[in-house]
């Protein structure tokens, strides 16, 4: 069987005419995709012993540390409820990023697969990013920013 | 390929033994695990259709409404760098939930996989669970909690093969039904009354419902559930607006405690003073499904 960084390069192979590249020891793939709102890098990780893959998408600002504690809130109302992947940031720099990640251990990873896994990570990055900026450069709290992005349910 | 519902409860039936239960015009399936700190209910739901299959392991206790912007940052500072998985939090509630979650579009789900995602949550959840109850209960600050959480874990994580402590596993008891399997799993006597003391030493003299509901619920998580039917009735009688509430978790105690009938009708009490609809009508048709088991086996022997 392939392993799975094999099936994730052909995938970007084939499925979307991607540029990337290999790097650390070949267990990870870095590539880049445009959204409507802002560019992001993309990290495909793989540990093979354990069948796991994880999907990356980094958001290109990290946040500045007098404005973290108010993006926390954020990020955990925002990861309320979304199905597939969530947010998540380091305290210490302020990086944010979109985690998708699947354990496939006794299964098969196919194409499908990946491209929903992309394609979740870019559609919720791309919907919530003018959040991230409101709270950092608008002076709006987390529930606002919130609720301007998904409305008042 | 099966529908992933089918899998899921072919994987509790055949691989697992639990008890479990469809909800949800069949596409949920609910059961229940015991971690090392708490009981957990699990949720499995699905979306057929777009091939997805979510499992929730859901914490029994509610983060009060003065603890929920710290909570907020814990579950921050917890979620980053987990691999499998993220803690939810609904600001609204206070209700804390674990979600590991797949789209397996196209591909195949094997039991290995469902059962890497259930071990992910319970032990994702018990690892941070004490933190949660330090923050709201022990005056710790998240970062102070998270350091605590994730320090505890590496310092006993002896399994040289994983190589990032958030993926140590350790073995669960899984409980099939709380009553029959009794106190001899899960937490001993005396870790729940350590974790309890260390706990309720901060609220002992409060006056704020909230904090007594949780109180309440903690005994009914270390498994004290003649206690913690106590402590219900005691702040039902002190806040009639309660009252539903507590009825309810009377009759979870109940429950747990196998005298179905009992649960029963405080659930049908509960109902009357405002309890949740749905929910009550959930756990009786569980009461009932357990009397009836329970009537059937005695009839066997």
């Amino acid at each position: 069987m392939d392993t799975l960084i094999q099936v994730v390069e052909q995938y970007l192979n084939d499925d979307g005419g991607w540029s990337f590249e290999r790097l650390s020891d070949r267990t990870v793939i870095q590539s880049g995709i445009k959204g409507k709102n802002s560019a992001y890098r993309m990290y495909f990780q793989t540990n093979e012993d354990m069948e796991i893959l994880v999907v990356y998408t980094m958001m290109p600002q990290n946040i500045p540390e007098e404005h973290r504690v108010k993006v926390a809130e954020y990020i955990t109302r925002a990861n309320y409820g979304l199905r597939i992947g969530n947010f998540e940031m380091d305290m210490n720099d302020g990086e944010v990023r979109y985690k998708v990640s699947v354990d496939m251990e006794g299964g098969k990873l196919v194409h499908s697969m990946i491209n929903n896994m992309v394609g979740a990570s870019v559609s919720t990055m791309d919907r919530y990013f003018p959040g991230f900026m409101a709270i950092c450069y608008a002076g709006k709290n987390a529930e606002e920013a919130i609720r301007d992005i998904e409305g008042s349910e | 390929m099966d529908k992933l519902i089918s899998i899921i409860e072919q994987y509790l039936l055949h691989d697992m033994e639990w008890s479990f239960k469809r909800v949800a015009e069949k596409t949920a399936v609910r059961s229940g695990v015991r971690g090392k700190h708490s009981m957990y209910n699990l949720y499995f739901r699905t979306d057929e259709e777009a091939e997805i299959l979510l499992i929730y392991t859901m914490m029994p206790q509610r983060v009060p409404e003065e603890h929920r912007l710290k909570i907020a940052e814990y579950v921050a500072r917890a979620n980053y760098g987990l691999r499998i998985g993220n803690f939810e939090f609904d600001m609204r509630d206070g209700e804390i939930r674990y979600k590991v979650s797949v789209d397996v579009e196209g591909g195949i789900l094997s039991n290995t996989m469902v059962d890497n995602m259930v071990l992910a949550g319970m032990n994702t959840m018990d690892r941070y669970f004490q933190g949660f109850m330090m923050v709201c209960y022990g005056g710790k600050s998240p970062e102070e909690a998270i350091n605590d959480a994730e320090e505890r874990n590496s310092s006993d994580s002896s399994d040289p093969v994983v190589e990032q402590p958030n993926d140590t596993f350790t073995t669960y008891t899984m409980v099939s039904d709380p009553s029959i399997n009794g106190s001899s799993n899960g937490i001993s006597m005396d870790e729940a009354a350590h974790l309890q003391e260390g706990l309720s030493a901060h609220i002992e003299a409060t006056d704020d419902v909230d904090e007594k509901i949780n109180r309440a619920a903690r005994l009914m998580t270390s498994q004290q559930y003649e206690q913690s039917i106590q402590a219900y009735e005691q702040i039902a009688q002190k806040h009639p607006d309660k009252q539903g509430v507590c009825e309810s978790q009377i009759g979870v105690a109940y429950y747990f405690l196998g005298e179905y009938e009992k649960a029963i009708r405080f659930y049908k009490q509960a109902l009357e003073h405002g309890a949740d609809a749905a929910m009550m009508a959930d756990n009786i048709a569980e009461a009932e499904e357990a009397l009836a088991k329970k009537n059937e086996d005695d009839q066997g022997e």
